[in-house]
Order: structure tokens, then sequence, then C-alpha cells
């Protein structure tokens, strides 16, 4: 039965070509979007979870906004008093918080800005991928600065060299330079708090104050209490990453229409394959049951060549979505907020295997009322029609 | 026939639903998050990217050392397979800047009429960028810093048209010496003055080791 099928698909290679090539596109878009899904939601969380903040306060505003540009190195216009990393520090839930302020400088003839962040000691554990490279050390006086390693490569600075701010005219000392981190830490000059709020005329100023609670399920009270603070609000990095789940959430609904309609016609085009194929074959068929083949087998045979296209057409869709996933990952990557560094198509054994059952059931699906139809077809009558 | 109008309908299908979702996912500037942009042009980030130092004012240096040009083109050239004879020339062991030379070739409707290099040099208190047009003898037509982190007062000596406007006429086999050749600098500015001028000499040798014919003959390529 199975080389019957076979041959029947062969005979019309072009057809059934175009018909493994529907299914396997659709198969392939379905499996990269349940891939991307997965990979996108673990790789936001293990970023975030990675970053070791928890919290933030920054000041009033769009707390989504705010959060994103903390997170990306980038300036608030707002600031808030320095008094509210104390306000954090007393709280009972709060293990650490550390100040930041950060300051644009833009060099527009040179097109580009240097991005200024002050810090002092207590960001180290909310930092915990920092490695300083060989011979760094932490700031030593105030005129020490710490450079991401993009910004020592593009000022071509080694440690113990002299960096200028011709903008501020402070000289700097490089103290040490931060190993490359994927993040946006690598293009930051890192400064004492005390000196970046000397250079940008902030005295007692902050844009951000950074916390780790000592038990994360303890956020919301947190929050809660945290909320009360003069000219600031809170945003923790799980409504952040809700957020931003969302967002994609809304994407994904939109791409998940597109690949059940790839499916849905993919289907079509395999009932329309299958019904041809009993059409031009009913002679054939009519022989088969004439010496003797029951209904049932008949059933059997369409089936197996529908199954048999859907298998294949799936297994096909798989291997593109291994071979074309990253650069439908790249593409997505684009459009998606505060996108995680690590590969986001994470295509599981579970994945593939709900893609094959997909694929089989749009195959059994588009081929039952084919092979009814065949298997209905009285030997007499398709033997007078051939 | 019925069949093959059924495939060919469900081909325009597939197709169809590709071209939807390219309109629903292709990108909508509007929804991204606020932030600021800080990034540089595409074309100098590429040039960061990879290493090379990029050309801030393409428009702006041409007009400026090539008056009657009309346009540029550029092209990579790769040295490393000269490397033994770039350090004997140099005189100095090389560093990742060796490695290759951008030359922006600049035109005069399809003529060349010089060429445009850039470098970045260590200076004292931060990276220096350099530019250099190079007429079609080999020979400094003109030079500009178009970046540089030095105070004023270094900046000044080191952009002053005095000592950038001795590097003219200079050639990749005329001496570069501070002090003799070429202008002394105050001593702050010394050690960046000393990088620039090795930078230009480096650009010159380059230019030579990678074309060995007069710029003009060279064909015109990207």
């Amino acid at each position: 039965m199975f080389i019957l099928a076979y041959h029947n698909l062969v005979r019309r290679r072009l057809r059934t070509g175009l018909t493994l090539l529907g299914v396997a596109a659709a198969v392939g878009v379905l499996a990269c979007l349940l891939a991307f899904g997965q990979g996108y939601q673990r790789g936001l969380g293990q970023e975030l979870n990675g970053m070791g903040i928890q919290m933030m306060l920054v000041p009033l505003g769009c707390p989504y906004d705010a959060a994103a540009r903390v997170l990306k190195g980038r300036t608030l216009d707002a600031s808030l008093p320095e008094s509210a990393v104390n306000l954090a520090r007393r709280d009972s839930a709060v293990a650490c918080a550390a100040p930041m302020l950060m300051a644009a400088l833009p060099r527009p003839s040179e097109g580009r800005t240097d991005l200024w962040v002050g810090i002092d000691e207590a960001i180290r554990p909310l930092k915990p991928w920092w490695r300083l490279k060989a011979g760094s050390q932490w700031f030593s006086d105030a005129n020490s600065v710490i450079l991401g390693a993009e910004a020592a490569a593009t000022e071509m600075r080694q440690v113990g060299d002299t960096l200028y701010s011709p903008e501020t005219g402070r000289r700097f000392r490089v103290c040490g330079i931060l190993e490359r981190s994927g993040t946006s830490d690598d293009s930051l000059f890192f400064v004492p708090l005390a000196t970046a709020q000397a250079m940008f005329h902030q005295p007692g100023r902050l844009t951000a104050v950074a916390i780790r609670l000592k038990d994360p399920t303890l956020g919301e009270e947190a929050a809660t209490r945290l909320q009360q603070t003069p000219g600031a609000q809170v945003v923790t990095l799980a409504e952040m990453l809700g957020t931003f789940l969302n967002l994609v959430g809304a994407v994904r609904t939109l791409v998940l229409a597109i690949a059940i309609l790839a499916l849905a016609i993919s289907a079509l085009s395999v009932f329309n394959t299958m019904l041809s194929s009993v059409l031009e074959r009913t002679g054939e068929l009519g022989i088969l049951r004439a010496i003797g083949a029951s209904r049932g087998q008949v059933f059997r045979l369409l089936a197996v060549e529908s199954m048999a296209l859907t298998t294949l057409g799936s297994a096909a869709g798989l291997a593109l979505a291994v071979v074309a996933g990253r650069l439908v990952e790249q593409a997505i990557k684009a459009y998606v907020p505060l996108a995680p560094t690590e590969s986001m198509l994470t295509l599981t054994g579970g994945v593939a295997l709900q893609c094959f059952i997909v694929g089989i059931g749009v195959g059994l699906v588009a081929g039952f009322y084919p092979a009814w139809q065949a298997s209905r077809l009285p030997p007499a009558q398709a033997l007078r029609a051939e | 026939m019925r069949t093959r109008s059924l495939f060919l309908l469900g081909l325009v299908g597939l197709l169809a639903a590709a071209g939807i979702g390219w309109a629903l996912l292709r990108p909508h500037s509007g929804e991204d998050l606020p932030t600021v942009d800080v990034s540089a042009s595409e074309f100098t980030q590429k040039d960061e990217q990879a290493g090379l130092c990029p050309w801030r004012d393409p428009e702006g240096d041409r007009k400026r050392f090539f008056p009657a040009s009309s346009g540029y083109e550029d092209e990579l050239a790769a040295l490393s397979s000269q490397r033994p004879e770039l350090q004997r020339r140099l005189g100095r062991p090389l560093t990742g800047e060796d490695n290759a030379v951008r030359i922006h070739r600049i035109l005069a409707g399809q003529t060349p009429v010089g060429a445009i290099v850039t470098r970045r040099v260590r200076g004292e208190s931060g990276v220096i960028e350099m530019v250099l047009a190079v007429g079609l003898d080999g020979r400094v037509v003109g030079a500009r810093l178009q970046r540089l982190r030095e105070p004023d007062s270094v900046a000044a000596a080191l952009q002053s048209p005095a000592w950038l406007g001795a590097f003219r006429g200079k050639t990749a086999d005329s001496a570069w010496r501070s002090g003799q050749d070429i202008p002394n600098v105050p001593a702050a500015a010394h050690s960046s003055a000393e990088a620039i001028l090795d930078g230009a000499h480096s650009i010159l040798v380059m230019l030579a080791l990678g074309h060995p014919a007069p710029i003009a003959d060279l064909p015109h390529t990207h």
C-alpha cells in the first residue's frame, strides 16, 4: 500500500511538490512562532533576573519609559532627591539600594553622545555580570573612571590612561575597564556619584535608585511603601516583564493568525491535490475495487497518500524553521522592545512535536473527504467512467 | 487544466498571505519605546564595528580639500599579506589599525583627483580621528582632526593651520620628525602630536603599499 501511495504521489511531481511546499511553509512559520514565544519569555526573564535589579525608583512620569531608559543606559529629564536612596534602604524588604545619576554629553559634530553614569559601591551587587579586566580596580579617587568595553575600545584607552572630558573640563584616570557584557553598560563611562553630580551641576540629585529585595515575593508590599517617596514612583521588573510580554503577545497573535491562515491554505491545497487525484484515478480505483480491494483498503490508500504528503511537508517545515529560523529571529528582534541578547528561538522537542502533530492533523482532515469519496465509488460506475 | 488552475490559485493565495504578513509586521517607528537616540549614522556605526575609523563629514572634507570634485567612491584595501613590508617601512610593531585602509577616492566627474583617508590614533586624553587628503602624486593635500578629546590648549596647538599645514606636500618617503620636519608643539601636546604624525605617515605608507600604481590609474570599483 505504501509503495502504491508513493507511486501515486510521484506521478504528479509538480503538484505534489507545490503541495509539500505549502505544508512546509505553514509548519515552518508555526514552528518559528512557537519557538520564538518560548525563547523570548525565557530569555527576557533570564536577562531581567540576571540584572540583579528587581525594582527601580524613578522620577514621576511614564514609569515604563523611565525604566527602559535606565536599563538601556539613557538619560532621564527629571531627577530624584538623593534622600530617596536612604528611604529605600530603610525599608525592611530592601536588601540593597544603589543611587544612579545619568547624563548625556552630545557631540553632534562627531555623531556621538558620551553617556556618563554616577554610581557608588552599592551598585556592585546589582550588576552581577560585571567583570573588570586585568589590572583594573574600583574608584580610588574622585577623578577615576571605569569604562565599558566598547567605550574603552572607541577611545583607545587602557587602564592607567588619561581620559579628558572637554565639555566639563575634567581629566580622569582610567582605573578600570569592564569585560564585554553585551549590555548597554559596554558603552558607558562610570564615575563616582559625587563626581557626576558635580560635573552635571546636580548636587544631591539622582536619576534612579536601583533596588534588590531580600525576598522577591515581598515586592508588592515594598512597592506600595516606596511609592510614598516624594517625586518618585516605583517600577518593578515583574511589571516591566509583563508589559513587554503583553506587547509581544499582540504581535504573536497577529503572527498566529497568519500561521493559521497559512495552515488553512495548505489544508485546502492538500484537499485539492487529493480530490484531483481521486478524480483522475476513478477508473484505476474502480479496477482496484473490481479485483477485490475493500472500501476500507481504498480509504486507507488515499489516507496514506494524504498523510505522507503532510508528514513530509511537516518534516521539511521543521527543517526550514531550523535553517531559516535565525533569519526570522533577526527580523523579529528589530521590532521587539528590550530584546534579549541571547537567542530567542528555542526550537525544543516539544515545539517540534506540536508542529508535527498539527501538520499531520491537517493531512488527516484534508484527506478525509477525498478518501471517503474514493471508497464510496461503485466499481461498475468507476469502470464505466474509465 | 482545472487542476492546474486550482494549484495556481493556491499558490497566489500563499503569496497573498505572505504579503499580508509582511505588511502587518513591517516596522512602525512610532511604536518603539521613546528613548533618546544617541547612535551615529549607519555608515559610521558599521565602520566603527569593523574597527575602522569613520569619515564623519564627507561632503565638507571633499569640498575643503578638493573644491573641484563632484563625488567620491570607496575602496577597502586589505594589507594583511604585506605586513612584513609594512612593518619595515613604518619601523614599529603593527597594530589593529594597520590591517586595512579604507580609501575614499575623490572624483571630478568620472576622473579621480585624489583620495581621502581617515585614521584613529591614540591621543594623550582620548582617541584622535584624523582626515588626510592625498593627491594623485601621493603628496598630502591637507589634513584635519575630525575628533579629539584634548584640553583646549593642546587641541588649539594640534589644530593650528601652522602645524597641520606643515603636512602639505609630504609623501610616504618624507621625514616626519617633530621639531625638525614639522613645527614643534607645546610639551603638553607632544605625545598626541607624535601619534598624529605616526598616523599620517602610516596612511601614506599604507596607500603606497595598497596602491603601488598612481591612484588615477585604478579601476573605478567599489
